[in-house]
């Protein structure tokens, strides 16, 4: 099982959008794929028509195995598993905290499903916590969204330091260039800068900026569903398919 | 696309939607109709492999479905024309389809009409908690409506997954422990194709009885290959006929006295002059069937006339083609099959010989032993110095005895027959490759010396080729040749022995 986590320490760079849209590929490409909601806000499950979780709460993640899998709920689509997030979540820096050796214990709890997927996808939550620790060690790939912004620049930068300072490898770092509006001038160089300043790093497909990703939230479906035809679905499948090549 | 932790059913006649109602409990069914009908084949080889493994192979419109005995269907894009396993583009179904003999041919056992139909059961969120995809066939050839429903559980919603299963049930429809019941309800003459038929000896059967039995048994899979023969759906409808008759020849051949003296060479006589025509072509199809085995014996720059040698080949392989539907249209071969269904299914009985009336097992042991006992003589006489046409000799008796021992294996425990063929096969490999390149190095010879050698460009390269290409099976024939009393000490233990001693020196 391929663990893939797709986060950034800052929020509304598509991170959700992203999780879900992968995930539908993989699935459809006959990969079986979880996409595990870490994100307390669960728009994930949400996107899904999944109700969060009401038994797998506050600790129960981390210890309670049995709770932990038969949260797990199938989705709409062929292939394709759910682990809803819930309000809970939000506390799960304070769960670690009280743990042994707290940095694996995601690793140990994903471990639990370790048979029964090809691909798990972790949606996380915007910052860098114990949590971010945790998801930095129990991920082969971290997929970045990065809007191509100087703020966007600045918490990749931020994030290269974290995963430096506490010895995280840099190499499972794959970000790519998310709600990209190529009429902008700022964002055309910003892109062109960064892939100098990272060579080999950025994923070359990007993501452009579309409505048709902000209607998800209407359809609560992913775009391949209500929009296959459209440029956003073709971008998703694209950066699938570069990203396939890299894991 | 790969569906996961399906459930099969089936139901034998079409099914109405209406009745799956509107609600199930709290949830709402949403029932999902494909506009149109699409035409469906049911596909198998002519081995039956894909039905005996349990699976089950359709092409819906220009999706090819694969139905797993665990009740997986797992689906391929395949919008080209189906032939051979391996000519299909890469995909799960095709690497699914592994198992499949490289030398089979998909072909169409059904066909007709598929009504698809999908019934879900949703939540309150619009969230689907169960499905159940509902396909039914109607065939073109036989009056016969049979729906597949394939209910898929989604992981969490277990009480969902019940209630749709219990509906299904309450319909009418059964679980579906077997996936091939749909060859089974498809299929006009169901019946299973087997290239070895089990041939069961009745405790008071004599050799006569038996024989009879062996040759009626070998001449059904022969009739039944002929069609793929006259239709070139694949090389192995021709290899199992020939198979087929060259055992009716054996029997006749090995079964001495159980036919009288006239009846035994009128026999055998029909027997061969039913194989003779298909002889050639046999060849043919091996050379063909060899191809890139030929081209990887030598080096690319001898390509060429390698290429030439093939392509003759190839269209000679269409003349013989040709040349067999028409002896199967014959008259002459009309009636040769008429004095076969005479003698063996009729009333005009083969005449009896001297030894007709043994009892089956007595005559087996005795025949067997005897045959044993030849090829380890002749086999315990060879070494390095001992003329080729000796481990030719020991290939036949082998051979032989392989055959006797398969034809009365019913008679024997069957782990023991078991063992002892086993060890046989590994003697015959080795005397099987021998003989192939000893006989491929011949037809290269007779080939070139067939051909006018009048110094084209062409004639020169196939020349050079061939020439280079019996130097290579001479090699390869040598070193097979070498292994022969290494293979027959394997084959001579002291186990295999006493296996033979027990069961056939009584």
């Amino acid at each position: 099982m391929k663990i893939l986590a797709c986060y950034s320490n800052k929020g509304g760079v598509g991170k959700t959008a992203t999780s879900v849209n992968l995930a539908l590929a993989f699935a459809q490409a006959g990969f079986r794929t979880l996409l595990c909601d870490l994100d307390p806000q669960g728009a994930s499950g949400y996107y899904f028509r999944i109700k969060p979780s009401k038994k797998l709460t506050n600790e129960k993640f981390f210890i309670d195995v049995k709770n932990f899998t038969s949260a797990i709920r199938g989705s709409d689509y062929d292939n394709l598993d759910i682990l809803p997030a819930n309000k809970t979540f939000r506390d799960f820096d304070v769960f670690l905290s009280r743990m042994k050796k707290p940095q694996t214990q995601l690793t140990k709890a994903l471990k639990n499903v370790n048979e029964d997927y090809d691909i798990l996808i972790l949606d996380c939550p915007p910052n860098i916590s114990s949590l971010s620790e945790n998801i930095f060690r129990a991920a082969d790939h971290i997929i970045i969204p990065v809007i191509p912004t100087t703020l966007s620049e600045r918490t990749l930068e931020q994030l290269i330091k974290f995963f430096d300072e506490n010895k995280i490898n840099i190499k499972k770092m794959v970000p790519f260039f998310s709600m990209v509006q190529r009429q902008k001038k700022m964002h055309s160089e910003t892109m062109e800068r960064l892939k100098i300043v990272y060579p080999k790093m950025f994923l070359n497909e990007p993501i452009p900026f579309s409505t048709d990703i902000e209607l998800m939230g209407i359809h609560r479906a992913p775009v391949a569903i209500f929009a296959k035809s459209r440029p956003a679905t073709s971008a998703y499948n694209a950066l699938w398919a570069e990203l396939v090549t890299k894991i | 696309m790969m569906k996961s932790n399906n459930q099969n059913y089936f139901y034998s006649g079409p099914v109405i939607s209406k009745k799956f109602g509107k609600l199930l409990g709290k949830l709402t069914l949403k029932i999902d109709k494909k506009k149109e009908q699409v035409e469906f084949e049911l596909l198998d080889c002519f081995n039956q492999s894909i039905r005996k493994e349990g699976c089950v192979l359709l092409r819906l419109n220009n999706l090819l479905t694969l139905l797993l005995p665990s009740g997986q269907i797992i689906t391929q894009d395949c919008p080209e024309q189906l032939s051979f396993i391996s000519l299909l583009a890469d995909g799960p179904v095709t690497k699914l389809l592994s198992f499949v003999s490289p030398l089979r041919s998909l072909m169409v056992v059904s066909k007709g009409v598929c009504k698809q139909l999908t019934v879900s059961l949703l939540d309150n969120e619009q969230k689907t908690q169960s499905r159940v995809h509902l396909y039914t066939f109607t065939s073109s050839t036989i009056p016969s409506v049979f729906t597949l429903a394939s209910l898929v559980y989604l992981r969490g919603y277990l009480s969902a997954h019940k209630s749709l299963s219990q509906k299904l049930d309450d319909m009418g429809f059964q679980s579906m422990n077997n996936p091939s019941i749909i060859y089974e309800k498809l299929i006009a003459d169901y019946g299973i194709y087997e290239p070895k038929p089990k041939i069961t000896i009745g405790y008071n059967a004599t050799a006569y009885d038996t024989a009879n039995a062996i040759i009626r048994a070998y001449l059904k899979v022969a009739k039944a290959n002929k069609f793929g023969v006259i239709a070139d759906i694949d090389s192995e409808f021709l290899h199992d006929y020939r198979v087929s008759l060259r055992k009716i020849r054996s029997v006749v051949s090995l079964f001495k006295g159980v036919y009288s003296q006239n009846q035994r060479i009128t026999l055998k006589i029909l027997f061969s002059d039913l194989m003779a025509p298909t002889g050639r072509l046999r060849d043919l199809d091996v050379y063909l069937l060899e191809r890139d085995i030929y081209f990887k014996l030598l080096p690319t720059s001898l390509h060429e006339g390698l290429e030439y040698m093939f392509k003759l080949f190839e269209a000679e392989r269409n003349d013989q083609h040709k040349a067999l539907i028409k002896h199967f249209k014959s008259s002459s071969l009309k009636k040769q099959m008429c004095t076969i269904e005479r003698l063996f299914f009729e009333d005009n009985s083969p005449k009896v010989g001297a030894s007709s009336a043994i009892i089956a097992s007595k005559y087996a042991t005795s025949l067997i032993w005897k045959c044993y006992q030849k090829v380890c003589t002749i086999a315990r006489c060879i070494d390095e110095n001992t003329p080729d046409e000796e481990v030719h000799e020991l290939r036949i008796q082998c051979k032989k005895l392989r055959y006797l021992i398969e034809f009365f294996r019913t008679l024997f425990d069957k782990k023991d027959i078991t063992i002892i063929i086993k060890s046989l096969k590994v003697l015959q490999d080795t005397l099987g490759l021998f003989n192939d390149y000893s006989v491929q190095q011949e037809s290269l010879k007779e080939f070139i010396d067939a051909q006018a050698l009048d110094g084209t460009k062409q004639n020169i390269a196939i020349a050079q080729s061939v020439g280079a290409l019996i130097t290579v099976l001479h090699q390869r024939q040598l070193i097979e040749r070498d292994k022969v009393v290494s293979k027959f000490m394997r084959f001579d233990n002291a186990d295999t022995q006493t296996k033979f001693k027990t069961l056939f020196n009584r």
